[in-house]
């Protein structure tokens, strides 16, 4: 199995990403530079965060038309799991691979903190490793988070079970203030029709070792491990 | 052949008005209202890029920006719209 995290001018998430793979899953993983144009070597791949181009004009459009994206889109074709993190995420919508947007936080400020999720449908490649209404811990860091889509589109994404994390409180509700940029229907995570491709603002790289958690909690792996499980599986049929 | 010029357009980018816009209200808050400006009823940002393109006439000019930023997504169509004026 090998993993491939794409690196992008400005993306600065990729070494941490790169640990959780290759010292704590113990998996084969690679670099990628975003020039390349061809991701038939890999299993899967990740977007990791970071400031692709500066964030010049929106963020992620400009990555959006790197060559490797035309790789990507190929990959994505091909059921091949997809991960998307915080500019990463922004990548993804940018590149037509999910839809929606991502615009400026409600508050106008960076919003840089820890955030309760929780796991809305654990029936993919990348949450099956948690119970569904599974509630965890992750960072975000970001400026452009408020996912957005219209009325018609949120209905789709909740028909398809698209929609894999929402920001709640301790008690799981999706309340107003439990959501940390304003969110459409305080959406932090979701997934393509085919849910083959993700998209999520926090952080899962910064939550899977518990010295780097407030609480001890290493929630974030769970989604690494689920992709990696899921790919075990598909490979053994 | 006829010859080429250069035209100036502006690419007028602005979010969709069911888009909420927290940088307008706090400008039309805390700057114009809360100066007593009480006849200023709204405001939405947007953004402009100003484009000098190379065409016959001013018309061709619109036109091929207009399919420049379809092509190049420079707006997300999910959220904004984009309108090409000319600011010659």
């Amino acid at each position: 199995m090998n993993v491939a995290i794409i690196q992008f001018p400005g993306t600065n998430c990729d070494i941490d990403t790169y640990r959780v793979f290759s010292s704590l899953l113990k998996v084969d993983v690679s670099f990628v530079w975003h020039k390349e144009n061809d991701l038939t070597n890999f299993d899967a791949v990740v977007l990791p965060g970071g400031f692709s181009y500066g964030d010049r004009l929106r963020a992620g459009v400009i990555a959006a038309h790197s060559p490797v994206i035309q790789a990507l889109k190929k990959f994505a074709l091909k059921r091949k799991p997809i991960i998307g993190i915080c500019n990463g995420f922004q990548i993804l919508v940018e590149s037509e691979l999910l839809p929606g947007a991502l615009l400026k936080n409600s508050n106008q400020k960076f919003v840089c903190k820890w955030v309760t999720l929780k796991v809305e449908n654990n029936n993919n490649l990348f949450a099956n490793y948690f119970k569904s209404d599974s509630i965890i811990r992750m960072p975000i860091a970001h400026n452009e988070g408020r996912y957005y889509v219209d009325n018609e589109k949120l209905e789709e994404l909740e028909r398809n079970n698209q929609i894999v994390l929402r920001y709640v409180d301790s008690t799981g509700n999706a309340s107003i203030q439990s959501n940390p940029n304003g969110s459409i229907s305080n959406i932090a995570a979701v997934s393509n029709i085919e849910g083959n491709v993700l998209g999520l603002m926090p952080h899962p790289e910064r939550a899977s070792e518990s010295i780097l958690s407030p609480d001890s909690s290493t929630n974030g792996i769970g989604l690494f491990h689920s992709m990696i499980h899921s790919l075990e599986v598909i490979a053994k049929k | 052949m006829e010859a080429l010029s250069d035209f100036k357009i502006d690419v007028f980018i602005a979010n969709k008005p069911d888009i909420k816009d927290p940088e307008g209200e706090t400008i039309l808050q805390d700057l114009f209202l809360r100066n007593n400006f009480d006849d200023v009823i709204s405001v939405r940002t947007a953004k402009v890029l100003q484009l000098k393109i190379k065409a016959r006439d001013i018309n061709e000019a619109k036109k091929r920006a207009l399919l420049l930023c379809d092509e190049l997504r420079i707006y997300n169509p999910s959220v904004s719209v984009c309108e090409i004026r000319s600011s010659d």
